[in-house]
């Protein structure tokens, strides 16, 4: 069990939380990418063990979105932020 | 290799069972291969073994960085079965069906098939329409598959809570009557001795490290026994594909998910099939130590952690008790959780990669057990022949680019809804 830091909540356990995809695949300019990129991006993952940034949702509390760095084989988790979609385009990827 | 019979277990016990030889040799790795093997598991034994028996390739070596037996072949649910819709998927899992039925008599290691059959129990109307349409799509194929009553269910299955005032009530099911299960350890020691007898060298504890890649083509790997060349390589590693593959710089289709399961303390025979339910996507079955088996389900997040996790233990507990309310007084024995390489449309990836030489048998997702026999027979025929073999060719890596994926549960990219 995960005890997972919500930025509008504090510390919640994991099961309030639900896994929604790797960061990479949210982080792009849509409009600039090609097909072959674009496939790349919905299909492949770079699947390392190590530390992956996520989004996660607080689906059973106050239903933000979040981004976690979390570590996917001791599952620490280094950094939480809010997603907010506004500051990825002014082209800041948090 | 020592042939095992009655007259051999009563020879062997008059002479104080001391002149059993080992079922496989452990040899130093030689400095060059025809073909390497990279992982130890059932996919790997059984590449190794149809290599050498149905290609006559024996210079071969199977590469384990742990022991045989010790990685997802025993951390799985042990069930066989290929009750599937789309039709590349179910011609592939009915024909891993079919060797199974004969891996004891052919490998001379009893395999403990069972062939106990599978029920899936529908919980609404539209549940038991959606696997009429299953059943009548596996019938069309020439796949054995039934309708049961809830009548018929609760007589076969009295253990099951026939209540109808329950969250999941029985309306029906449906039955693949020749699905089974099998011994986990027995299959892979079979594979293992069979190819062994057959001149592959079976290495233990020798991870590899690296891979030699010259110019395109693969020559070899690096491992923690030293240096080892070959001409060509396979990677059967299902669980840690992403990881291995990396080492060739490949990206891959998937995203690794842990799978929970469970063993209750040992009871009567109470259960003689294996069940499955619309409303969950595990199992309850019982092992033939009289272990209620239960599990499996994804943790749901991305893990290569390889431990239990209470959250879903819970969770299985919940819906088994749900069906199974007399198994209430039951104590665990033992919980695991399987490494699940999760591809992006829930099928595996087979065959040839962007390097000449290289191999690839992954992704296998949840359903890697099942198809261990028809996985080394279809892949042992692609690295023989040097293209894919035709069971196995719509599994090819490349199916993402060019749109032709095999998404059975039609979920898109979501490798955990898989």
């Amino acid at each position: 069990m995960q005890k997972i830091p919500c930025p509008w909540c504090g510390p919640r356990a994991q099961t309030e939380f639900e896994y929604y995809c790797d960061a990479s695949v949210v982080d792009t300019h849509f409009d600039e990418e090609s097909n072959s990129e674009a496939l790349e991006r919905v299909f492949i993952r770079d699947d390392y063990i190590g530390f992956h940034n996520e989004i996660w949702q607080h689906v059973a509390g106050c239903r933000g979105w979040l981004r976690l760095e979390r570590h996917n084989r001791t599952h620490e988790i280094r950094g939480v932020t809010a997603c907010r979609s506004d500051r990825r385009r002014e082209g800041d990827p948090s | 290799m020592q042939k095992y019979s009655s007259l051999a277990l009563l020879k062997n016990a008059l002479t104080g069972n001391a002149n059993w030889s080992p079922a496989w040799r452990s040899p130093e790795p030689k400095a060059h291969y025809d073909t390497i093997v990279i992982g130890g598991g059932g996919h790997g034994l059984a590449t190794a073994y149809y290599l050498a028996k149905n290609h006559g390739i024996t210079d071969v070596a199977v590469l384990d960085k742990g022991w045989i037996g010790g990685g997802n072949t025993g951390r799985n649910t042990t069930i066989v079965r290929s009750d599937y819709l789309i039709e590349e998927n179910s011609q592939f899992y009915d024909f891993s069906l079919g060797l199974w039925a004969g891996l004891s008599e052919e490998l001379n290691f009893n395999i403990m098939f069972s062939q106990r059959g599978t029920v899936t129990l529908a919980h609404s109307e539209g549940q038991l329409n959606q696997l009429a349409r299953l059943a009548n799509a596996m019938l069309l194929r020439g796949i054995e598959a039934e309708l049961l009553t809830r009548e018929e269910v609760l007589s076969e299955i009295p253990v099951l809570n026939g209540s109808r005032d329950t969250r999941w009530p029985i309306v029906g099911a449906f039955r693949q009557p020749n699905a089974g299960t099998a011994r986990h350890d027995s299959i892979v020691w079979g594979y293992a001795r069979a190819a062994d007898s057959l001149g592959v060298d079976i290495i233990q504890g020798c991870e590899v490290t690296g891979m030699k890649i010259d110019k395109g083509r693969i020559r070899g790997v690096q491992t923690s026994r030293g240096t080892i060349n070959a001409n060509k390589v396979a990677m059967v590693v299902a669980g840690h594909t992403s990881p291995v593959a990396a080492m060739a710089g490949l990206k891959l289709p998937i995203e690794t998910h842990m799978l929970q399961a469970m063993v209750s303390e040992p009871i009567k025979p109470v259960l003689d099939t294996v069940v499955m339910s619309m409303a969950f996507d595990g199992y309850v079955s019982q092992t033939n130590k009289g272990e209620i088996l239960m599990g499996a389900e994804l943790d749901l997040y991305p893990s290569f952690s390889q431990r239990g996790n209470l959250p879903r233990i819970e969770e299985i507990a919940r819906y088994t008790l749900t069906l199974f309310p007399s198994f209430g007084r039951l104590r665990l024995m033992r919980t695991w959780a399987g490494v699940n390489d999760m591809t992006m449309d829930g099928s595996p990836l087979i065959g040839l990669t962007p390097i000449d030489g290289l191999y690839i048998n992954g992704g296998w997702c949840y359903g890697g057990f099942k198809t261990i026999p028809g996985s080394g027979w279809a892949f042992a025929d692609t690295l023989a022949n040097e293209r894919p073999n035709e069971l196995i060719a719509p599994f090819a890596i490349d199916r993402f680019m060019t749109g032709r994926t095999i998404n059975e549960n039609g979920h898109g990219p979501m490798p955990q809804h898989h």
